[in-house]
């Protein structure tokens, strides 16, 4: 059944502020209440419209209600300071109601429309989502449509024909078709004015946009626990791109903050001077430090918005690029950044994999009172072994056996937590794992910081990132020995995870995401240089291969006895189907022209003879030597008015037969037919002598 | 003409049609924003300023939607208006200060596609044009017909302006037009007086009545045919059955009467009513079934038939006062005596004040008509 135009036209225009108000309702920024209110108001609109009810509020209510909704919209502004950007989507929500519910001329429908793309502007400006790109797109296939439907009700109405569409489905499914190949069209332009529109960087209001609710993140304190409590929550933390992920190996460890001073319970960081990094260029960032090419992996982070502002990283910071004001380094590695928290970070960084070898500091042998039989312990594991490395690996067996993992180890209450871990539970999570390593290396003389951070990740093969979650917080232990900084994990390793479809379901559409807040929401002007010079790359490539191709088949052909190459993309085959498809293009057009001409020298020709005939009944015959020029020329002072008329036919008819072009309309127009008709029913005049 | 004089001239021409420096500069697309397309303009340029200024790419990517939209329009508007092919037929006779129907055909020469909302419009050359249509849905290879009435003020040769498809599809935003230069040119006869050139034509005749496609009393309606006066279309009946319909009159036979238009004489109001009146005299004593034969210093149009009908009209549509220099040829003077004698009657046609400057011939009193 195929829906008359004003029901498709109706249909199409709440699609579109439907597609608005479902922009603004995924930000998750308005309030609920309005969002009903949009959808509500929108979906009886359309209920109305089609059942072609007169039930409709009065004008005057209506401009009553929006003014009420102006004042409710802006007094939290006013006077709590609110967000005026979501104060003017609320608005717009109440308005879009309104205008749905109200009598609706053509220019309410406009006004409707520009409500709606209004509201996707407010959401571009409240969201990075990438749901966000799914109503993009919804809106990108509706506006051409409803834009079109719009414009032949408002011209067509307006004209005699407005009662066809009323009847009929007055709009063809071909102009469908071609809308839809419009959409692909504005897709793909829009895509390429995205990437090539110059971004020339933040001006005057720029302001950094939100990534969503900001996740708990890591601080300078750490009590036993906090980890813990970060590990049951399996949001994203951040994704990381690696150049060289195979040099990470199987234990990555992301680190965040190196925490020095232990009082039993909690481990901090002691305050002590940052050293800033040197910053050769805007968001450069880099340290004296060297790394050997051989270590050295390129890391790009993108990191969710978290309440801190710690940067994570794998392995030691030789060059960290970023928005950030400014990066500072102290003396057990910690980084310092002042960035705005709460906002979606990205960040490269260029780290070496090599251990640290900066020396150690007299915090990290310190030790509080802590239960003398932990001291003992230590002291027993570590008796009769020699050096800080064999030493280290002695205490970190002796967390192997008999120690289990759980994120429930009890509360201690007033006893000591690692002597209870140790001696009583023997069960905890990393931190009491950590914690018990590093208070034993110190009893054993040898410098340990416990670290905090992410450890680990998922590696996405549709996305070829790692992808870090809050449940991969952990704590680990960094011991000196042997002169450098090295990692040490006491805490039992998790199995591993099983692929089930959810998962890999899963992986697919963090890939996306991640595409999305990569190559769209970071979009960066080094991505565009980046994007042009690919471009250029990939045409020199294409265009090197097409003449290499061209060659080495011409030199194969010629007798060359080297091996031709094999399993080449068959660009010369490409080029040679584009160029036939081309050719058949032109004959087609040509063709066609040329039909057309033939049909016009055929009528001009039937016409010529026609002529022909009515002045042979005149006795002016032309004879068979004779041009229809010199012919014409011949007869015409015998003529008198009708001279004209023979020239005009003559001349068409010539130009018609040897041009090879389709005529003028007019050349065939009905004034010829009458001339011939009248030099046909002139008198007979004798014949002319014959000249020769 | 040289290259350059006809270069120079075509170039004069176009600046003489233009209606705008664009029109001038490319005379065959223009295109203009409509309300709509300001605000859309304006808003895109906001949009594009904000995402410059704030670096976020969700503003750039709407920014690009709009700008695609503003070229994709650009494109299907010219798909709307590219593969119409467009005819104009005008009448045989067209006379001054009388409404002439010019006919515009539109043929969608497209295989595939339908064309929508497209205006036509249409004019002469030193008047405005005019909307002559509509085509609200034109499907491909069909054809849809506009009758525009167009009236000259004065006879002579009036070139037709080019036509103008006007469109504002796809969005609304631009509105595009495509000049078809179809510059036709048409000679406009004279005005007729129906009252004068009866007045004038009556005279001896005889009565009698015979069926024929002119006339005075109206005996039936039939099918028009090619060369039928539009201005006996009757409209009703033609709307009623769908075709064209004509009146057919009776006809009072006319002797056969031979004119003489002394062109001499200055410019004015006076050359002009001779003109007329000769025009009508040619006209209505010929299609009163009479024979009107007109003759001049410059031409003679002896030939009876519609075509000799319009080359005399044709003449008379151009024909410019000459100047008086006292003595004119005789023999335009004597071939009219002749065919004025054969015919039983001739009239001699003039502006002046008297028939003088006729050395060696007369011109009796009774024949001359003076039009003041």
């Amino acid at each position: 059944m195929r829906l008359t135009f004003e029901k498709q036209f109706l249909t199409a225009g709440h699609a579109l502020a439907l597609v608005g108000v479902g922009a603004l309702a995924t930000t998750h920024e308005v309030g609920a209440p309005y969002v009903m209110l949009a959808f509500g108001g929108l979906s009886w609109s359309l209920w109305r419209d089609w059942r072609r009810s007169k039930w409709e509020i009065s004008a005057a209510a209506a401009n009553a209600a929006i003014l009420a909704a102006l004042v409710m919209s802006l007094a939290p502004v006013a006077l709590r300071g609110a967000s005026p950007v979501r104060a003017i989507a609320e608005f717009l929500l109440v308005l879009a109601a309104l205008k749905a519910v109200a009598h609706k001329e053509n220019r309410d429908w406009l006004q409707i429309y520009v409500l709606s793309f209004f509201q996707l502007l407010a959401a571009a400006a409240l969201t990075v989502e990438p749901v966000f790109a799914l109503l993009f797109l919804a809106y990108l296939l509706l506006a051409p449509c409803v834009l079109v439907l719009f414009l032949l009700r408002r011209e067509v109405g307006a004209s005699a024909g407005a009662r066809r569409l009323e009847e009929e489905a007055f709009v063809e499914p071909s102009l469908f078709r071609s809308i839809a190949a419009t959409t692909v069209v504005l897709f793909v332009s829009t895509l390429v004015i995205f990437i090539v529109f110059p971004r020339v960087g933040a001006g005057y209001f720029a302001a950094p946009f939100s990534g969503g609710q900001p996740l708990t993140g890591f601080s300078e304190e750490v009590g036993l626990g906090a980890v813990a409590a970060l590990k049951q929550d399996s949001a994203v933390a951040m994704r990381v791109t690696v150049d060289r992920p195979e040099l990470l190996g199987v234990d990555r460890y992301w680190r965040g903050a190196a925490l020095d001073s232990f009082d039993g319970r909690n481990w901090r960081r002691r305050p002590q001077e940052a050293r800033p990094l040197m910053r050769p260029e805007f968001g450069v960032f880099t340290s004296t430090a060297v790394g050997a090419r051989a270590t050295t992996v390129s890391e790009d982070v993108i990191l969710e918005p978290q309440d801190s502002s710690m940067l994570f990283v794998d392995g030691f910071p030789l060059e960290i690029r970023g928005r950030f004001s400014e990066v500072a380094i102290d003396a057990i590695g910690n980084l310092r950044v002042i960035r705005p928290t709460g906002v979606r970070t990205r960040y490269q960084v260029v780290a070496s994999l090599a251990p640290r070898r900066s020396a150690p500091t007299p915090e990290t042998l310190a030790l509080p009172r802590i239960d003398p039989r932990i001291v003992a312990l230590a002291q027993s594991l570590v008796q009769g072994v020699d050096g800080d490395r064999a030493r280290a690996d002695a205490l970190l067996r002796f967390f192997e056996r008999g120690f289990s993992y759980t994120l429930e180890p009890g509360d201690p209450g007033k006893e000591d937590p690692l002597a209870r871990f140790l001696f009583k539970t023997r069960r905890g999570h990393c931190e009491y794992f950590a914690s018990a390593y590093a208070v034993m290396l110190r009893t054993a003389g040898i410098p340990s910081l416990v670290v905090s951070g992410y450890a680990g990740g998922e590696w996405n093969p549709y996305g070829n990132y790692f992808l870090v979650r809050q449940s991969d917080a952990h704590s680990w232990v960094e011991a000196y020995v042997d002169g450098a900084w090295r990692t040490y994990d006491p805490t039992p390793a998790a199995g591993p995870m099983e692929q089930t479809w959810r998962r890999r379901m899963g992986e697919v559409i963090d890939a996306l995401q991640m595409r999305w807040y990569r190559y769209v929401i970071n979009f960066t002007l080094e991505d565009q240089a980046e994007a042009a010079l690919s471009v250029r790359d990939a045409a020199q490539r294409f265009w090197q291969s097409l003449t290499r191709d061209w060659w080495s088949a011409a030199s194969t052909d010629a007798g060359d006895t080297r091996e031709a190459p094999t399993r080449r993309f068959p660009w010369r085959g490409c080029l040679v189907a584009v160029m036939a498809a081309v050719c058949a293009w032109l004959w087609r057009t040509r063709r066609g022209a040329a039909d057309a001409a033939q049909r016009d020298a055929s009528e001009i020709t039937r016409r010529y003879l026609r002529l022909l005939q009515a002045l042979a009944a005149r006795g002016l015959e032309k004879r068979p030597a004779e041009t229809p020029l010199e012919f014409c020329r011949r007869i015409a002072p015998r003529l008198d008015g009708q001279a004209e008329v023979v020239e005009r036919v003559t001349a068409l008819y010539h130009e018609a037969r040897f041009s090879g072009r389709e005529l003028a309309p007019r050349a065939l127009d009905y004034e010829v037919d009458a001339a011939i008709a009248a030099i046909a029913a002139a008198p007979t005049d004798p014949p002319a002598p014959r000249a020769d | 003409m040289a290259p350059a004089g006809r270069l120079r001239s075509a170039v004069r021409r176009r600046a003489r049609e233009a209606e705008s420096w664009t029109e001038w500069i490319y005379p065959y697309r223009s295109l203009r924003l409509t309300r709509e397309g300001w605000f859309f303009l304006g808003v895109t340029i906001a949009i594009g300023l904000a995402a410059l200024n704030t670096g976020h790419n969700l503003f750039y990517l709407v920014f690009a939607m709009l700008v695609s939209l503003i070229v994709v329009s650009g494109l299907l508007s010219e798909r709307a208006v590219r593969s119409l092919k467009i005819a104009r037929r005008l009448p045989g006779e067209i006379f001054a200060r009388a409404a002439a129907p010019v006919e515009l055909r539109i043929t969608n020469a497209s295989r595939r596609r339908t064309s929508y909302a497209v205006e036509v419009h249409d004019g002469v050359v030193g008047e405005p044009r005019q909307r002559v249509g509509f085509l609200d849905r034109l499907d491909p290879g069909a054809e849809r017909s506009f009758l525009s009435l167009s009236t000259f003020p004065r006879r002579g040769r009036h070139r037709f302006r080019s036509i103008h498809l006007v469109t504002r599809f796809p969005f609304g935003l631009f509105e595009k037009t495509r000049m078809v230069p179809r510059a036709e040119t048409c000679v406009v006869f004279p005005a007729l007086d129906s009252a004068q050139g009866r007045a004038a034509s009556r005279g001896s005749a005889q009565s009698g009545f015979r069926k024929h496609r002119a006339g005075e009393e109206i005996v039936g309606l039939r099918r028009k045919l090619d060369d039928d006066d539009p201005r006996r279309i009757h409209w009703r009946s033609s709307a009623r059955s769908g075709e064209w319909m004509v009146t057919e009159h009776a006809e009072s036979l006319e002797r056969p009467l031979a004119l003489f238009f002394d062109s001499r004489g200055p410019a004015g109001d006076a050359f002009e009513a001779a003109v007329e009146r000769c025009a009508s005299l040619l006209w209505y004593v010929n299609r009163n079934g009479g024979s009107a034969k007109l003759f001049s210093w410059e031409a003679c149009f002896r030939e009876d038939g519609p075509q000799s009908l319009r080359a005399a009209l044709g003449f008379l549509a151009e024909v410019e006062p000459r100047a008086a220099d006292g003595t004119a040829t005789s023999r335009a003077l004597d071939e009219w005596r002749r065919e004025a004698e054969r015919c039983g009657g001739g009239l001699f046609i003039t502006a002046r004040d008297a028939a003088d400057g006729l050395a060696g011939s007369e011109v009796p009193a009774a024949m001359v008509v003076r039009v003041a």
